[in-house]
């Protein structure tokens, strides 16, 4: 995504003003400032450029109640499991684990949405600026919006834009943007907690639309009958997809703050799902190994993350690279009797051995050879 | 008289039209949107911000990898 030219990002287009609801209100009455002053240094003090991450229920709420009250709640507002997840990992002691989550808060909190930031700019995260001259946008656009901050996975993923990787069959052949599954009902949430992003409400499953596939005259019926309950879709019709290793956060000399990826790969692994639960009930799904080391925070403090083998560094993803035909599913033999597609405990890193032993597939766990078939 | 009374009508409509917009963008009441959606004033006032601030760091270059 090409960035904005200053400019650009606050151009107001006039046909703002034609906008029979959001036009007629009052720039200062939501942005502060002060319109009557001629000389532009002085007419921003106090200026808010996005009053919706501040306070979203006094700007938007008044028209919007019931979708600013729930999406307070919603996993881009709150970005709940990163705390979770750190949390979980950081030590009991007080002191540290308050470092623990200053550093937290500085690096895995500059992602989060606001209404604005989708409705009417570009996220903060990738330099914001207007969309389209502050007409406000009922749908966000998909490049400047969504893959702006979901860009090194999902966009890399579905536009097929990894190395050898083709885009995914969604887009590919229908050209399907992300609204067409992840819908506002999605992402403005429904008002409670969502322990993680399989744990919300109104999200997409591949049945929604797929609804026919086990009928006895469709295409693979057999096959879909056999496996719906043992794998995950992705594990059977996603591709190679990005999994990164130590990542590190600090502050540079001039106080911003960075972080290191060390390492970044396109891999694939099929492991045992431990997040059981009745809308995920397959034994095996695809996982993806995340950022986190043990060290990631020990610019701020040593050892902030004891009991970093408290959480799996691989996790069930669903990758947004969906092919018909897929490596894994040319032929059984591939997965039954094979553990080329596993995560069996040798592909495992050392020092992550306990973290992820419940995802590992050790060989009497892995899909016996089916007679008579290859 | 009828042709001139309706066209004298249709003028004060287009008059008042006109004028509504160029009121809140000219008229010093509103000196943001006047500002903001005027090339004219926008580019100067954006170029001096620049001057301003040219060669300060924006954010960390030591970033590395993927996000």
């Amino acid at each position: 995504m090409e960035p904005l030219a200053l400019h650009e990002k606050i151009f107001v287009d006039p046909a703002f003003l034609q906008d029979e609801n959001h036009g007629q209100i009052a720039c200062q009455d939501c942005h502060g400032g002060d319109p009557a002053d001629s000389d532009w240094p002085t007419a921003h003090a106090g200026v808010v450029k996005d009053p919706t991450i501040r306070d979203a229920k006094a700007v938007c709420g008044e028209c919007h109640p019931e979708i600013v009250e729930s999406s307070a709640t919603s996993l881009h507002v709150t970005l709940a499991p990163f705390a979770r997840m750190i949390d979980a990992r950081a030590t009991a002691e007080p002191d540290v684990r308050t470092e623990v989550t200053a550093a937290r808060k500085a690096h895995c909190g500059q992602c989060h949405a606001s209404c604005g930031q989708c409705h009417v700019g570009r996220p903060a995260y990738v330099g914001g600026g207007f969309l389209a001259g502050h007409l406000f946008q009922k749908t966000p656009p998909m490049r400047e919006v969504c893959t702006a901050c979901h860009g090194s996975r999902v966009e890399n993923e579905y536009f097929g834009k990894n190395p050898g990787a083709p885009p995914d069959v969604h887009w590919r052949k229908r050209f399907m943007r992300c609204v067409a599954c992840h819908g506002g009902q999605e992402m403005h949430g429904d008002g409670r907690q969502p322990m993680g992003r399989y744990d919300v409400r109104n999200a997409p499953a591949c049945l929604d639309c797929h609804k026919g596939i086990m009928e006895a005259d469709a295409p693979n019926a057999e096959q879909h009958l056999a496996h719906m309950y043992r794998v995950s879709c992705q594990a059977c019709h996603s591709v190679a997809y990005k999994n990164c290793y130590n990542c590190h956060f600090a502050l540079d000399r001039n106080g911003f703050k960075y972080f290191k990826n060390e390492r970044s790969e396109l891999g694939f692994a099929i492991g045992r799902n431990h997040q059981l639960s009745k809308d995920r009930l397959q034994d095996f799904v695809v996982l993806r190994h995340v950022p986190i080391a043990r060290d990631s925070f020990s610019f701020y403090v040593e050892n902030g993350l004891e009991r970093f083998d408290a959480l799996p560094t691989w996790k069930e993803a669903t990758p947004h690279n969906i092919q018909r035909r897929t490596p894994q599913n040319a032929q059984c033999s591939n997965c039954h009797g094979s553990k080329k597609f596993f995560l069996t405990p040798d592909r495992i890193a050392a020092g992550e051995a306990k973290a992820n032993a419940p995802m590992a597939v050790t060989p009497e766990l892995l899909p016996a050879v089916v007679e008579g078939k290859q | 008289m009828d042709t001139v009374l309706r066209c004298s009508g249709l003028f004060l409509a287009l008059a008042v039209l006109l004028a509504v917009p160029a009121a809140r963008a000219d008229g010093g009441e509103n000196q943001c949107f006047a500002c903001h959606s005027t090339p004219s004033r926008l580019i100067p006032a954006v170029r001096e911000v620049l001057r301003a601030t040219a060669g300060m760091p924006t954010g960390s270059a030591e970033t590395a990898g993927e996000g």
